[in-house]
């Protein structure tokens, strides 16, 4: 009896040596940071978190690409909210209708960036669990030219404008991840920053890249597909986006350099006329896609299955206009004329529509199914074209490009190129230079539904565009989104 | 003597004795077993008249021998059990003998039932408060947290004015005050992160059910003719032995053992009948309503649509229509409860089946929950061994009313027809072109009713089983030794359909969109093991020692997953199955939780003068960061019983004097540990990603690793009193707590990455007085008569004693947000219930605009909420409730009140229906009266106007009144019938009948006049309740 009776006393002081570990349980669908960390896999898990984060609708996936940011860039004359064909200029109201909006791009961006940073902390600290060759190289480099990726186009919508005034406040660049909130940055710091982490990744990533840019059942699957991730040409086609943003002449031509080791590298190719019937989302330009699990039922509901007055969608005399010629590839792309915005028949871009032929799922050679493009080679030629000081090449560049879309050559005006411009275009007097109106017609035309051309103009500062939404005249106010309130409230302010 | 604990004493039975003679001495033999055949060491056993006595041994036996006399009595006493006396005679012979015996009720209130451990009473130093069953019933048949608060005024259950009489609803319940900040002082305004229930009730107490931890719901399911008892633990050394869980309270709620004898059948039920009550509305006729649209200029007079508009509704109050919508939704319902118990069985082995069910439809049409209850439990004893297992099955059925919620009802004009004259519900019932300044929409006024019209759902479904198996050993007197294993497993579906033509989808067209069935599944696993010891002993009859442990493993598991499908054309496919289109994703969460407890309790008194009590808990659990497993929670408490003094001995109108006191620091149940840490999860990114092989994961917070533990540190003292033979008796009070590092979320710069991350925001304190006093103005024992009166009152004073950079911080923020309803602010010494509003001084005569004193004492007519002061206080001054019974043989009457007063509360009628009212729809009838008009009109309210938003009246002083409340909560009259009185049951084979009636909510007097019950109306209640014993 006594023994029983000691047995059951002695019973919980066992039991709590191993308790311990019986109470190391955690949600199925979490787990701690520590143990994310301590194994690759965790590791993988989380550089694939960013990519899936910014494929999200708040993001990449739609606000940031063909909705919100090419409303703002007047490629629309009717959206599903009703705003463009009752008050366009609406567009524009930062601080009420789409207080929201801005408020949640900025809040979006910087998680992404903050998942970033937790992850560049471990990825040092925990090295030693990464065993496969180029691993470490390639994910460091990736989240260091992502971040940059993000800081970059944080710097384009919350910065100023950059050529009138490089040293007014953007947005703070975060380095870390903890609740220390850093500076508000005047926008050429950003900049810096943003060319520092681009050069870092490309360091690290020039070598250690796969540089696999299609589907190959040999190499390890985390190594292939290298467009849906920051690849190292993704990164240098960034470094090219970035001194072009920057514009003195010695960035210039490091942009040069870049853009055209770009489009020297023999990875991507543009796409031709019949490329383009196929496959409208151009799978052989991207340089840096994101690729968005059931795209289409998002696109679906702004694009297809949609009322004409539920759907983004622009005037059929705007469209006709931009493209110029009826055998752009681009212009075919659109839909045949369907429902009106007041009285006018409305044109919708077929470009994400995923439901052609040659959208098949298969391992076969890389469609371009489900993607959402972020930076194709066109946009390499554009920029030399725009950074060359040499006016022939830049048309030579810029016509490489339309030659193939459309079939017409030496399309380029090159008369007073670098002169103020004293045509109108589709319409409208830019004020800007003769090149500078050139590329816009063919960043108009090239980037429809894909959010650059908003940035586009505001890098020149356009005063006026094409079926711009606030009228004649863009006020230049109107590129600068506001930092959210809180950023002020609880943020840094030194 | 030698005390011992024992749980269940219900009778005693002494096993007697032989006795013979021999050479003129007398040798008698026995033993003494209590109810459950247990033997009974340690009682005393006395030759009547003399000092010759001897204690029972470790199996009760005991021998005594003595000189034979003629009138052989022996008296046997126990603590918890009637001392007995019994007469032998020579004639037993040499045969042991075995007899029952009674316990005593009054002695059983010796033993406090803590839920861990039974303590003696007389040497426990912890602040708990015992009621019974029957208690319990006096006050209410139906509510247990109601009258848990009429007996004790530590435990409150808060008013709420929105959900009145809901049957679905559940208390919000709070002891001593809140040690969780309100929300609303973050930018974000979710400001604490609570788990489950906590969500929502972060201030309730523990609750446990025999041996159980419940939720509310489950309490509030409880059949009252269940309970044995109620044990409310209020200071840390009555709580600090549930450690984390303890800061709120704790409430032990045991059910009744089964009772020995032939099979005894008992039935209980009642018929109640609920009755709407809204006379805290003063809404408008038809007749008031078009002349203030008139007056108000909501119709033009140059306009002739408008006045087209208006003289057709003219035209139906002239016509006579004067519809009183408040009612129709409402019904007078009908509830009943029914339960059957079967009990019974040997001393060694003992059952008790029960069967119940509860309909309880409410006032608004189509709500109801029902319940059904089943459980067995089996005792069965051997030697010095009890085996017990207990099994309950509920099954619980909510329904929400389809007629939507009440204020609905509250605002619809009464010159409408809520049918056609068809008697179809008008769907659409009235249509304003809007004449508002700047204004030119129009606004349609749908008929609520026509939801009701056709088939939907909202109704939730529960079914849980709970298992308990106890083992019990008592190796030597001194010790009892447990082992306990629980298991509980639930199953719950919340399922809510609308079909087609229900009024949200009368925007969508797309048919696979119309029409909505929403299914949300969970399932609950939560077993519990648990070890405890414990030892009571008395050395050399004056050292009283006890000491427990228990060793508990616990775990936790529950997984919810959910799914929306759209599409249902009409109301007759009301299953998810029917849906034409399913949303992407399905919703859910799992959890799994683990802890392991360890306690040790230390009791030390001498002669019960002083008493000494020590508690230590030490909790682990997998909620905890990983660096810190492991939280340690104690209690220290000290009791002087007064009247056990020597010198006291002779003060014979004395009866009792108890003054204890108790310190100890306890943890807050409900809270994220691992809030502290950053955490990993996959939910919102499963998904395919081209390139990759791997998952997405992302962070769900930012951590905060210097986190601290949120926890309370409570000192208590209190007195007891009793006086003149127990007719007066008082219990006072006084108490702080201080709830240290209390958390909540601080608001980020969006570009961390994160809007908010959890933070310890400082120090809170409650600190309070409750009183208790009791008189007996009557008292005749033979005629079982008594006359009782009890007034109970407590106050609660609750401030922020420090608050760390952030608040203040954001207290600079919050001064420029709007708002209508209150602000809540904290500002360290600042009490966290104050209600903070610009000083008034009243309507301007000359213009009509509202005179407002600036902070700084000038005056102005602009409204700025940095003006805002604090102006009142919601916590009263005072509150609790009187209560008297009379009883008289089986008949018994019993009155209960309650009290609040010294508090204020912010007339939120009054601004939004009175003076912000949009006379679009109904309001109070106060909107036409005491308004201004015209220059040098003294009057109580601004002008009236046509603005959607009233006079747009900010939150201002002039709303800010005094609460004085009195309500007659219940009465009940009772009679108790017995078979020998009453022959007619026994042809019955009835044994005994006891019959009651309760009133519930008689009346409610307030010196603010404010609508109660705006979503779901208040009720008055009268039940008729049925106890049959055959």
């Amino acid at each position: 009896m006594r023994k029983i009776f000691t047995a059951i006393l002695f019973l919980p002081f066992l039991l709590l040596a191993s308790c311990a570990e019986w109470l190391d349980v955690q949600p199925k669908t979490s787990v701690e940071e520590e143990d994310l960390f301590s194994s690759e896999y965790g590791f993988k898990d989380a550089l694939t978190g960013f990519y899936i984060k910014m494929g999200k609708t708040d993001l990449y996936g739609q606000t940031m690409t063909y909705y919100y940011l090419d409303m703002l860039a007047g490629r629309y004359n009717n959206d599903p909210e009703g705003i463009l064909d009752t008050s366009p200029s609406t567009v524009y109201a930062y601080d009420g209708t789409y207080e929201g909006t801005v408020i949640n791009i900025y809040s979006s961006l910087y998680n992404v960036i903050a998942n970033i940073n937790n992850f560049l902390k471990f990825v040092d600290q925990n090295r030693s669990v990464i065993h496969t060759e180029n691993y470490y190289e390639t994910m460091k480099g990736e989240a260091l030219g992502l971040r940059a990726f993000l800081h970059f186009d944080l710097l384009r919508l919350y910065g100023p404008v950059y050529k009138d005034n490089p040293q007014g406040d953007a947005v703070p660049y975060r380095t870390s991840f903890d609740n220390v909130a850093t500076p508000i940055l005047p926008a050429s710091e950003v900049l810096d920053l943003v060319i520092a982490d681009l050069l870092e990744a490309e360091k690290l990533l020039d070598g250690h890249d796969s540089e696999i840019f299609n589907y190959d059942d040999t190499a390890d699957p985390f190594t292939e597909m290298r467009q849906m991730r920051m690849n190292v040409w993704a990164v240098r086609a960034m470094l090219a986006r970035a001194y072009c943003y920057r514009g003195d002449e010695q960035s210039k031509a490091l942009a040069l350099q870049y853009a055209r080791s770009v489009i020297d590298c023999g990875h991507f190719t543009l796409a031709g006329t019949d490329d383009y019937a196929a496959t409208p989302i151009t799978p052989t330009e991207q340089i840096f896609a994101l690729y968005i699990d059931d795209y289409y039922q998002i696109i679906d509901q702004v694009f297809t299955n949609v009322s004409y007055s539920n759907s983004l969608a622009a005037y059929q005399t705007n469209v006709t206009q931009w493209y110029e010629v009826a055998s752009d590839a681009r212009y075919r792309n659109f839909s045949a004329p369907q429902g009106t915005a007041v009285g006018q028949p409305l044109l919708k871009c077929n470009k994400y529509i995923f439901t052609g032929s040659a959208y098949t799922e298969g391992r076969g050679n890389y469609n371009g199914l489900d993607s959402q493009p972020l930076i194709r080679l066109p946009e390499m030629y554009y920029i030399a074209a725009e950074c060359t000081p040499d006016v022939d090449e830049a048309a030579s560049y810029l016509d490489e490009v339309i030659a193939l879309r459309s079939g017409r050559y030496n399309a380029t005006f090159t008369t007073g190129f670098d002169e103020t411009d004293s045509r109108q275009i589709f319409g409208v007097m830019t004020g800007q230079t003769v090149r500078t109106n050139e590329l816009m017609k063919e960043y108009l035309k090239e980037f429809y539904g894909e959010g650059q051309l908003f940035f586009f103009y505001k890098r020149f500062g356009f005063t006026a565009f094409p079926n711009c939404p606030a009228g004649d005249t863009m006020p230049l106010a109107n590129y600068q989104m506001p930092l959210p309130d809180d950023e002020y409230t609880y943020g840094n302010h030194n | 003597m030698v005390k011992r604990l024992i749980f269940t004493l219900v009778g005693c039975l002494i096993t007697m004795s032989s006795l013979f003679a021999q050479n003129g001495k007398v040798e008698v033999t026995g033993v003494v077993i209590d109810e459950d055949s247990v033997p009974v060491a340690g009682a005393g056993v006395v030759l009547k008249g003399t000092t010759i006595g001897i204690s029972t041994d470790v199996d009760g036996n005991f021998r005594l021998e003595f000189d034979d006399r003629p009138d052989i009595v022996l008296e046997f006493s126990f603590i918890g059990m009637k001392t007995q006396e019994v007469k032998v005679s020579p004639r037993h012979g040499k045969a042991k003998l075995e007899i029952v015996m009674e316990l005593d009720q009054n002695e059983l209130e010796q033993v406090v039932v803590t839920g861990i451990f039974n303590r003696d009473l007389e040497s426990y130093t912890g602040s708990v408060v015992t009621m019974k069953g029957e208690d319990i019933k006096k006050v209410s048949t139906t509510n247990i947290a109601k009258a848990i608060s009429a007996i004790d005024p530590s435990f409150r259950v808060m008013d709420n004015f929105e959900m009145g009489s809901d049957p679905n609803r559940l208390p919000d319940m709070r002891m001593r005050g809140t040690s969780t900040l309100p929300g609303g002082a973050g930018a974000s305004g979710d400001l604490v992160s609570l788990q489950g229930e906590y969500d929502t009730y972060p201030n309730q107490p523990l609750l446990m059910l025999d041996g159980f931890e419940i939720d509310v719901q489950t309490m509030a399911d409880l059949d009252p003719d269940r309970i044995a008892s109620i044990t409310i633990l209020k200071d840390a050394s009555a709580t600090a032995i549930y450690g984390s869980k303890a800061s709120n309270g704790v409430i032990v709620i045991e059910t009744l053992a089964p009772r020995p004898g032939a099979i005894n059948v008992t039935y209980s039920g009642n018929v109640r009948v609920e009755i709407p009550d809204l006379t805290s509305y003063n809404l408008m006729n038809s007749e008031e309503k078009i002349e203030a649209e008139w007056r108000a200029g909501l119709y033009s007079q140059t306009d002739l649509a408008s006045l087209r508009d208006y003289q057709s509704r003219l035209r139906e109050v002239r016509r006579g229509v004067d519809t009183y919508w408040l009612s129709q939704p409402l019904r007078t319902s009908v509830q009943h409860r029914h339960a059957v118990t079967l009990e019974g069985g040997s001393q060694a082995l003992r059952y008790k089946l029960y069967a119940g069910l509860n309909e309880t439809p409410g006032v608004m049409k189509g709500s109801k929950r029902s319940t059904q209850t089943a459980s067995l439990d089996l005792s069965y004893r051997f030697n010095k061994f009890l085996l017990k297992n207990s099994v309950t099955v509920d099954n619980a059925v909510g329904t929400d009313s389809p007629y939507g919620s009440f204020s609905q009802y509250a605002m619809l004009n009464p010159y409408l027809r809520p049918y056609d004259e068809n008697g179809n519900v008008n769907k659409i019932m009235q249509t304003w072109n809007m004449l508002y300044a700047g204004d030119s929409g129009t606004y349609e006024v749908a008929n609520p009713m026509y939801n009701a019209t056709f088939h939907s759902l909202d109704r939730d479904t529960s079914f849980s089983i709970r298992e308990l198996f106890k083992l019990e050993y008592r190796p030597a007197p001194a010790w009892i030794l447990q082992a306990n294993v629980s298991l509980s497993k639930s199953v719950s579906k919340d399922e809510v359909f609308r079909p087609a033509y229900h009024t949200a989808f009368n925007d969508v067209t797309d048919p696979s969109l119309k029409g909505d069935f929403s299914r949300d599944q969970s399932e609950s696993f939560n077993y519990a093991i648990d070890f405890t010891a414990m030892f009571n002993k008395v050395f050399a009859e004056k050292h009283f020692v006890t000491a427990n442990f228990r060793y508990s493993i616990q775990q936790d598991q529950s997984e919810t997953y959910g799914a929306l499908v759209t599409g249902f054309p009409n109301d007759s496919m009301d299953h998810i199955l029917f849906g034409q289109k399913y949303s992407e994703n399905m919703t859910g969460t799992e959890n799994t939780s683990r802890s392991i407890g360890a306690v040790l309790t230390a009791g030390y008194s001498y002669m019960y003068r002083y008493s000494f009590d020590a508690n230590i808990r030490v909790d682990g659990s997998s909620q905890f960061g990983r660096d810190n497993r492991f939280a340690p929670f104690w209690s220290v408490g000290f009791k002087w019983d007064v009247k056990n003094e020597q010198f006291m001995k002779s003060v014979d109108w004395l009866d009792d004097l108890v003054l204890a006191t108790s310190y100890g620091i306890t943890g807050t149940q409900g809270f994220a540990p691992y809030q502290s840490r950053q955490v990993y999860s996959y939910s919102d990114l499963m998904q395919y990603y081209l390139s990759s092989d791997a998952t997405g994961i992302e962070l769900v917070a930012l951590g905060n690793n210097q986190l601290k533990w949120q926890q309370t540190a409570t000192w208590n003292t209190r007195l007891e009193l009793s006086l003149l033979k127990g007719r007066i008796t008082a219990r006072a009070e006084y108490y702080i707590k201080n709830t240290e590092n209390s958390l909540t979320q601080v608001t980020l710069a969006p570009s961390i990455g994160f809007t908010s991350y959890p933070s310890n925001m400082g120090t809170l304190q409650n600190q309070g007085v409750e009183l208790n006093l009791a008189f007996i103005p009557y008292r005749n024992e033979a005629k079982e008569a008594y006359w009782v009166i009890s007034i109970n009152g407590s106050h609660n004073t609750n401030k922020l004693l420090r608050i760390s950079e952030a608040l203040a911080k954001m207290n600079e923020t919050n001064a420029n947000t709007e708002s209508v309803t209150p602000l809540p602010r904290y500002v360290e010494g600042m009490s966290t219930t104050a209600i903070w509003a610009v000083r008034s001084l009243g309507i301007d005569p000359a213009t009509g605009d509202e005179i407002l004193l600036k902070r700084d004492g000038t005056v102005t007519s602009e409204y700025d909420v940095v003006d805002a002061v604090v102006c009142g206080d919601t916590e009263p001054k005072w509150q609790g409730n009187i209560n008297t019974s009379f009883n008289y043989m089986g008949f018994g009457i019993n009155l209960g009140f309650m009290y609040r007063f010294g508090g204020q509360m912010y007339n939120s009628t009054l601004v939004s229906k009175v003076e912000n009212a949009d006379l679009r729809y109904n309001a109070d009838r106060r909107v036409l009266y005491e308004r201004w008009t015209q220059p040098g009109d003294v009057a109580q309210y601004k002008r009236l106007t046509n603005s959607a938003n009233g006079a747009n009246t900010q939150q201002t002083s002039r709303f800010v009144m005094n609460e004085n409340l009195f309500q007659f909560s219940s009465l009940s009259i009772s009679y108790r019938m017995e078979k020998n009185a009453y022959p007619f049951l026994q042809k019955l084979r009835i044994s005994s009948m006891k019959w009651s009636l309760n009133v519930e909510d008689i009346f409610y007097l307030s010196s603010i006049k404010r609508e109660r019950g705006t979503d779901y109306p208040f009720s008055r209640q009268f039940a008729l309740s049925l106890n049959l014993v055959f």
